[in-house]
């Protein structure tokens, strides 16, 4: 089945969790089956999967809280950015790269996923999460931003 | 551009989404600016690294079983009081006259074919025979696998008098359906291909345009053209091979 994969890892990255994956992407593909559409159909199906997601995430009660504390932290080192000259030297190993992504608050997650993953274009991700264009070019941005900024604390904690 | 504004705009740079012209600004500042050299380097890297490391994680057994069950159900033999209504309305019809299911089949196939030679003298009325225009039979082919979830085949033409335009998606009885088009001696030729959802196939004549339909691998093929049936011919076969008997 097209598509199924992409579906599947859209919904493990933003619900962190295997079994609500499964239970988000196939309650996903059914809505989708409903109103089959032709087209253009990634994009549209994973704004499904997105939604899907979204709405587990909000009835997951045992959230937010150590994200709120997270973001509050960074935004402060956010505001200046890494040192681009410490940030380029640096070298990116995969696990610390995956637990970084897995750190970002769902709506910078996506994103990211949406383009390095799944490589869709701005305007397709626009579509995907319901937001203007603008949005998505800034969220991305900062999204980059936190990851370097958390890339570079981590390198140096060891 | 100073480092501020290069700064925000570095993202879209990187994923080639700025317009032409602001481009070329990132790039002049860029030329002479290091540090905003350094970042972009440093994105590019944690671009890459993304990319090797958030790999596909596989998709669970149990989730493809249990969507290939509800996607493609058994037929369920129970009456339920819906049903029995249902048929009871069904047989009503048929007694008062109002309805001839024999006629359905039919009527689906006049549908069908009556899009297609609407929409193929559309497109020539207005000169939009191809949404995508390419001789290459590949390029038609890629265009068309992120439109349709099947690989419809795009035939390279055959012999000089034929001429492969371009692709297009048209709307055929409520599906969207990809369109090879080809032109011979000034005559326009489209190539519908469907799912085999559209039920049986047929060749047909109207209104002095010619239909000729054939399927392939679980594909439904239709040649649409106010070109003679002889000349078609030559392009079925270089989509099929010679005609087999059914």
């Amino acid at each position: 089945m097209r598509h199924l994969d992409a579906a599947y890892n859209l919904a493990l990255w933003l619900l962190r969790d295997s079994n609500d994956a499964e239970d988000a992407t196939q309650s996903s593909l059914f809505k989708a089956f409903d109103r089959m559409h032709g087209g253009d159909a990634k994009p549209w199906l994973l704004a499904i999967v997105r939604n899907e997601c979204m709405d587990a995430l909000h009835s997951r009660s045992n959230r937010t809280r150590s994200e709120t504390v997270f973001e509050d932290c960074l935004e402060f080192a956010e505001a200046i950015g890494p040192d681009p000259e410490e940030a380029a030297m640096r070298t990116l190993d995969a696990e610390s790269v995956l637990a970084a992504i897995q750190q970002l608050p769902p709506e910078f997650r996506e994103v990211v996923i949406l383009r390095e993953v799944e490589e869709l274009s701005y305007r397709e991700i626009a579509k995907v999460i319901d937001k203007p264009v603008g949005t998505v070019m800034s969220r991305l941005a900062r999204a980059r931003g936190r990851l370097q900024v958390m890339l570079a604390a981590g390198g140096e904690a060891r | 551009m100073n480092c501020e504004t290069v700064r925000t705009l570095i993202d879209a740079y990187l994923d080639s989404e700025l317009d032409f012209s602001k481009s070329i600004e990132v790039e002049t500042h860029l030329a002479s600016c290091e540090k905003c050299r350094l970042t972009l380097e440093s994105r590019q890297q944690l671009s890459r690294a993304i990319k090797a490391a958030a790999t596909y994680a596989p998709v669970p057994l149990s989730l493809r079983t249990t969507l290939r069950k509800e996607t493609h159900p058994r037929p369920k033999l129970r009456f339920g009081l819906a049903t029995t209504a249902l048929a009871f309305a069904i047989g009503m019809a048929l007694v008062l006259g109002f309805w001839q299911p024999w006629k359905v089949g039919n009527s689906l196939q006049d549908r069908i074919i009556g899009d297609m030679f609407s929409h193929h003298r559309e497109a020539m009325a207005c000169n939009r025979l191809v949404e995508m225009r390419s001789d290459k039979p590949k390029e038609v082919r890629s265009w068309f696998t992120s439109r349709v979830d099947y690989s419809p085949k795009v035939a390279t033409p055959p012999e000089e008098q034929f001429k492969l335009l371009g692709g297009r998606m048209e709307v055929i009885a409520g599906r969207t359906v990809p369109v090879v088009a080809y032109t011979s001696n000034s005559h326009e030729i489209d190539v519908y291909v469907t799912s085999y959802e559209f039920g049986d196939i047929n060749d047909s004549d109207r209104d002095g345009q010619h239909l000729m339909a054939w399927d392939d691998c679980g594909l439904h093929y239709w040649i649409v053209s106010d070109d003679p049936r002889g000349d078609l011919g030559a392009l079925r076969q270089a989509f099929w091979g010679p005609r087999r008997d059914r």
